[in-house]
C-alpha cells in the first residue's frame, strides 16, 4: 500500500532533475491535505492528534504574511501517491490501522522536515516545526504524555537525589512507601488489563506476583525503621519535599482522560518506578531478585510493547473506517477549490480584545464540530450550516487556532531566549499553545484571560520539564556554559608550562597598566564587571542607571582594547568571550594579585 | 488578623500513622489501599513541607491495626484548625480520605480486625 508513497520519496530526495514547483507551501498545504484524508480513513481525528496539529501548524505556516513563493522540487507526486493510500485505506476494511497509523505518522514527519529546511521564512519555519515536533512525540515518544508519566519523572528526579542521603530512614521509609503505592497501581491496571485480555496471561501473572513479592519486601522495609528515630536533617527535609512532590503526583486521582493502556504502558516503561533502583536504596536482601524480575518482565515489555493491546478502542474497522468521498476529511485552504482562500488577520503578538477571543472560539469550535460531526446527524452548534460548507469550516477553524496562538508568539520567543535547545523548545511550546488554543473556554473565565491562559500553558510546559517525547529537560533559565577548547593543551596535566606562566604574567602586567591608565568613572565600572558582579548591582553600588553601567563597561573595554592592540599586534579578544584559555588565566590571575581594587563594595553612590 | 499555627508535630504523626497503615496493607491489591495510599500521599508530602522540629513519637504504633491507625490519623487531622486549608490544599481532601478508609475498614475487616 505504501510502496508508491516509499518510491516518491526517494526520489524526491535521489531526484537529480526533479519537477518543479513556484510554491512549495502551496504544494505542501496539498499534501496535508491527503494526509488529513488517510488519517480520516483510519479513525476519528481528534484535535490533540499530530496529523490534526500538523494540518493547524501547515495553516499557521501558510497564512504568515511575509513567506514569498518558494522554488523548490515539487511534492505533486507524493500527493498524488498519498491520495491512491487514502482511496486503498477506504477501500480495503482488513488491514492493521495501528500500523498504518505509525506509517502515516513517519511520512508526514519526514515530509514536514523536508519542508521545513527548505523553508527560509523563519516564521513559517517555526510553525512547520511545531508540527514535526507534534509528529515527533507520536513516533518517538516513550510513551502517550499523562499525568502518570510526569509523575514517574518526577519520581526519577526525586530518586536522583536520595542516593547521597539513602541511609537516613526517614528517606527510605518515603522511598518505600512511595515505592509502595506505585506497585499497587501498577497491581490493579495489570490485573485489569488481564481480565479485558489487552495483556498474554502468563506475562501478567509473572508480573503480578513479582510485585507482590517486592511488596512483601518494602513491608519488611517499613517494619525495621523505627519510627521515633526518624529525625531529619536540612538535607533529609529537602530530599523529602522533593520524594513527597513526586509521592503526591503519583498518588493523585487518576486523570479521568488517561486510559488504561496509557498508564500502565508508561509504568511498565519505566521499570515500574525503577524497581530496582528502589530495591538498592532501601536496602532489603528480598527486594532485590524481585525487582530485578520486574525489571526483566519491564524490558520484555519495550522489547514487545504491541503485547498490551489498545481495549479502549474499538479494534474492528467498523464506526471509524467511514471514509467516502463527499465526507471525505476537508482540505486545506489552498487545496480545494471550494474553500476560499483565508487572509491572515492578525500580525504576530496583536493584544486581541474580548469580542475578538470569543469570535475566534467561536470560529474554532465551528470548524472542530464540522471536522467530525455526522453530516446526517449535525451537533446543535452546526444547525444551519450547510453540509457544503462543513470544509470552509474546518478551514476558518484552524486558522481562528492559529490566531489565537500568533496573537501570543512572543511569550514563546520570551521564554526560549538564551535557552538551552531554544528551537526544540519553541517547537514544543507551539505544539503546547496549539492545545490551549483548542482548549480554552472563554465561558469559564473571560475572553481575555486567554493571554494569561496561554502564559501559563508556556509556563508550565517549560516548568513541567518533560516534553512530548517523554525526554526529561533540564529546568534551567540559565544558558548552556561556553564549550572551553583545549587549544593544544595536554589534557592530562592542568598546570601550564613555564613559558607560559612568564607570558600570562606579561598579560596581567600590560593589562594592570591599561587599567590604571582609565579614569575612575570607566575603571570603577569594568572592575567590578570583572569581579562577576551583576550589572544591576554594579549600576546600584555606583550610582548609575543600569544603561549607563553597561555603556562605561563597554567603553572601558574599547579602551582597553585601543591599549593592548597598540602593544600588541596580536586579535583582541573580549573580555567576556570565555573561550581564550590564557585571557582567562590571565584574568584569574589579577583578580588574585589585585583582591582589593577599587572596591566594587564600599562607598559606592551618586556622589560620584 | 493571627496567623494559625501549622501542628507540625500533629502532621509528623499523621504521617506515622498512615505510614503505618500502609505497609499494614501492603499486601492488599483493592481500591481501599489505593485510598489508604493516596492519603499517605498527602500527609507525606504535609509532613515534607512542614517538618517537626522534634522527632515525635506514636506510643505503641507497631502494635495498631490498621484500623487504628487510621482512626489515630482521623483523629488527629479533625483537631486542626480548618482555616489551615489555606496552606494545607490537600487537607480537605485528606479528611474525606480518611473517613471513607475508616468506614471501609470498619465494614470489612471488624473493629478489631
Amino acid at each position: 500500500m505504501w510502496e508508491v508513497v516509499r518510491r516518491e520519496l526517494a526520489r524526491l530526495e535521489w531526484d537529480v532533475e526533479p519537477p518543479l514547483t513556484l510554491d512549495l507551501m502551496a504544494d505542501w498545504t496539498q499534501t496535508v491535505s491527503s494526509l488529513v484524508t488517510i488519517r480520516r480513513a483510519l479513525g476519528p481525528i481528534s484535535t490533540a492528534d499530530p496529523l490534526a496539529l500538523l494540518a493547524t501548524a501547515t495553516t499557521g505556516a501558510a497564512r504568515t504574511a511575509d513567506v514569498k513563493p518558494i522554488l523548490a522540487p515539487s511534492l505533486g507526486a507524493v500527493g498524488a501517491a498519498l491520495a491512491d493510500v487514502a482511496q486503498d485505506v477506504a477501500s480495503r476494511p482488513d488491514f492493521d490501522r495501528q500500523r498504518a497509523a505509525a506509517t502515516l505518522n513517519h511520512v508526514a514527519y519526514e515530509l514536514v522536515h523536508w519542508v521545513r529546511v527548505r523553508t527560509p521564512n523563519e516564521q513559517a519555519e517555526a510553525w512547520l516545526l511545531a508540527g514535526e515536533t507534534a509528529l515527533d512525540g507520536a513516533i518517538h515518544a516513550p510513551t502517550t504524555r499523562s499525568a502518570v508519566g510526569v509523575g514517574l519523572a518526577a519520581w526519577q528526579d526525586a530518586l536522583a537525589t536520595v542516593q547521597p542521603v539513602q541511609a537516613a530512614p526517614i528517606v527510605r521509609r518515603s522511598v518505600a512507601l512511595g515505592h509502595l503505592a506505585i506497585l499497587r497501581d501498577t497491581h490493579a491496571l495489570v490485573d485489569e488489563a488481564a481480565k479485558a485480555g489487552a495483556l498474554p496471561g502468563p506475562y501478567a501473572d509473572a508480573l503480578l506476583g513479582n510485585i507482590r513479592d517486592l511488596a512483601r519486601a518494602h513491608q519488611t522495609t517499613l517494619s525495621q525503621i523505627d519510627g521515633r528515630r526518624l529525625g531529619a536533617t536540612r538535607v533529609d527535609q529537602a530530599v523529602m519535599l522533593q520524594v513527597g512532590t513526586a509521592v503526591r503526583q503519583l498518588t493523585g486521582r487518576p486523570e479521568p482522560t488517561e486510559s488504561l493502556h496509557v498508564r500502565l504502558d508508561v509504568l511498565l516503561r519505566s521499570g515500574l518506578g525503577q524497581a530496582v533502583l528502589v530495591a538498592n536504596l532501601t536496602g532489603e536482601p528480598s527486594a532485590q531478585p524481585a525487582a530485578a524480575r520486574i525489571s526483566r518482565l519491564a524490558l520484555e515489555y519495550l522489547a514487545n510493547p504491541r503485547m498490551l493491546r489498545e481495549v479502549d478502542l474499538p479494534e474492528a474497522p467498523t464506526s471509524p473506517a467511514r471514509v467516502e468521498p463527499e465526507a471525505a476529511a476537508p482540505l486545506e485552504p489552498r487545496a480545494s477549490a471550494r474553500i476560499a482562500p483565508i487572509e491572515p488577520t492578525i500580525t504576530p503578538g496583536t493584544i486581541l480584545d474580548g469580542p475578538s477571543i470569543l469570535g475566534l472560539c467561536r470560529a474554532r469550535d465551528l470548524g472542530v464540530a464540522a471536522g467530525t460531526a455526522d453530516p446526517a446527524n449535525p451537533p446543535e452548534i452546526l444547525r444551519g450550516n450547510d453540509t457544503s460548507r462543513w470544509p470552509q469550516l474546518v478551514a476558518e477553524g484552524r486558522q481562528a487556532v492559529t490566531d489565537m496562538v500568533a496573537s501570543v508568539l512572543p511569550m514563546v520567543y520570551a521564554q526560549t531566549r538564551r535557552t538551552p535547545n531554544a528551537a526544540d523548545t519553541r517547537g514544543q511550546m507551539f505544539v503546547e499553545l496549539m492545545g490551549a488554543a483548542y482548549r480554552f473556554d472563554p465561558q469559564r473565565t473571560n475572553p481575555e484571560g486567554w493571554a494569561s491562559y496561554a502564559w501559563m500553558t508556556v509556563k508550565h510546559a517549560r516548568m513541567r520539564g518533560v516534553d512530548d517525547s517523554g525526554v526529561v529537560r533540564k529546568r534551567s533559565s540559565s544558558p548552556r556554559p561556553p564549550t572551553v577548547t583545549l587549544d593544544g593543551h595536554d589534557p592530562a596535566s592542568p598546570a601550564p608550562d613555564p613559558g607560559e606562566v612568564v607570558k600570562d604574567r606579561h598579560e596581567v602586567a600590560a593589562i594592570t597598566r591599561a587599567l590604571g591608565q582609565l579614569p575612575t568613572s570607566l575603571r570603577e565600572p569594568l572592575m567590578a564587571s570583572m569581579q562577576g558582579h551583576p550589572l544591576r548591582a554594579i549600576a546600584q553600588d555606583l550610582g548609575y542607571s543600569e544603561s549607563t553601567a553597561h555603556r562605561r563597561i563597554n567603553e572601558a573595554r574599547e579602551h582597553l582594547r585601543n591599549e593592548l592592540a597598540s602593544r600588541d599586534a596580536r586579535p583582541w579578544v573580549p573580555f567576556d568571550a570565555g573561550t581564550d584559555t590564557v585571557l582567562g588565566r590571565a584574568q584569574h590571575l589579577f583578580e588574585q594579585a589585585l583582591p582589593s581594587s577599587p572596591s566594587a563594595e564600599q562607598g559606592r553612590g551618586p556622589a560620584r | 488578623m493571627t496567623r494559625v499555627r501549622m501542628p507540625t508535630e500533629s502532621i509528623a504523626k499523621v504521617d506515622l500513622l498512615l505510614g503505618q497503615a500502609t505497609m499494614l496493607t501492603a499486601d492488599r491489591w483493592d481500591d481501599l489501599a489505593a485510598m489508604i495510599h493516596e492519603a499517605m500521599g498527602i500527609s507525606l508530602l504535609m509532613a515534607a513541607t512542614h517538618p517537626s522540629s522534634q522527632p515525635v513519637d506514636v506510643p505503641g504504633l507497631t502494635r495498631l491495626t490498621a484500623l487504628e491507625c487510621v482512626e489515630n490519623a482521623l483523629r488527629e487531622v479533625h483537631t486542626w484548625d480548618l482555616a489551615l486549608a489555606a496552606d494545607l490544599p490537600d487537607l480537605g481532601r485528606l479528611r474525606v480520605l480518611l473517613a471513607d478508609v475508616r468506614r471501609e475498614l470498619d465494614s470489612t475487616i471488624g473493629r478489631r480486625g
